[in-house]
C-alpha cells in the first residue's frame, strides 16, 4: 500500500535556494525599514470595512510572497534519497519547529506591544519555516556524516 | 528493538548500499537500523526479512522496554 505524500520533486529545493537569497535580502530590508523604491499598484484585498480597495506596494508584496514561495520550495521538496527515515526526521523537525515557534510567539505576546507586535507576528510565520529547514537539514547532515 | 541485520549482511557478504538498493531505502537508513538509531516500519522489516530469506523474528527482536 502506498501512502500519499505531498512533497515537491527534489529540483524545487534548488530553485527555492536560489530564490531565497534575493527575497530574504529584500525582506530583511523591509523588516529594518530600509528605504526602498515604491511601486504602487491598484489592489483589492480583504481589509478595512471587509474590502480594501486601494493601492499596494509591489516591492513589499512580491518580496514577502517570493520569500514564502522560496521557503515552501526548500521545506516541502523531496530529498535526493527520500525514504521512510527521512519522513520520520521530517515529522520530528515539524514538531520541534512548531514548539520552538510557539515559545517565541508566547514570549512575543507577553513582551512585545503596539505595532511592533504586528511586525513580529509576520516574522514568526517565516520563522516556523526557517527553524524547520534548519532543524531538518542539520539532522540529515548529521545522519549522512554518521553513515560515512 | 534489537536486530541482526549487520550479521545477516556479513553472512550474505553484501554492502549496506546493496541491501539499501534491494529494499528501496538509502544507505544511511540501513546504517541507522544497524546502529539501533532508527526503528524501521513494518513494511521495511518485512522487506529485509524477505531479502535474507528468514522469518522476521530471527532478524528483529523486541527489547524489554519496547
Amino acid at each position: 500500500m502506498k501512502t500519499r505524500n505531498y512533497l515537491l520533486p527534489y529540483s524545487y529545493k534548488k530553485v527555492g535556494m536560489w530564490m531565497f537569497l534575493p527575497f530574504a535580502a529584500l525582506c530583511v530590508c523591509l523588516f529594518f525599514s530600509v528605504s526602498l523604491p515604491e511601486i504602487k499598484v491598484p489592489w483589492i484585498a480583504i481589509g478595512d470595512d471587509i474590502f480594501y480597495k486601494g493601492e499596494a506596494n509591489l516591492i513589499t508584496t512580491l518580496g514577502m510572497l517570493g520569500l514564502l514561495v522560496s521557503l515552501c520550495f526548500i521545506a516541502l521538496s523531496r530529498e535526493k534519497d527520500e525514504d521512510e527515515m527521512t519522513g520520520q526526521i521530517r515529522m520530528q523537525s515539524f514538531v520541534w519547529s512548531l514548539w520552538f515557534t510557539a515559545i517565541i510567539l508566547a514570549l512575543g505576546i507577553l513582551f512585545i506591544m503596539g505595532l511592533d507586535f504586528l511586525t513580529f507576528t509576520c516574522a514568526a510565520i517565516y520563522l516556523y519555516f526557517l527553524v524547520y529547514i534548519l532543524k531538518f537539514n542539520l539532522t540529515m547532515k548529521a545522519i549522512r556524516r554518521e553513515g560515512k | 528493538m534489537k536486530n541482526t541485520v549487520k550479521v545477516e549482511r556479513a553472512i550474505k557478504d553484501i554492502t549496506q548500499q546493496e541491501l539499501a538498493a534491494a529494499v528501496g531505502v538509502s544507505r544511511q537508513t540501513i546504517n541507522s537500523i544497524e546502529a539501533g538509531g532508527y526503528i524501521p516500519s513494518g513494511v521495511l522489516v518485512l522487506k529485509i526479512a524477505r531479502y535474507f530469506g528468514k522469518p522476521v523474528e530471527s532478524i528483529f527482536e523486541l527489547e524489554k522496554d519496547d
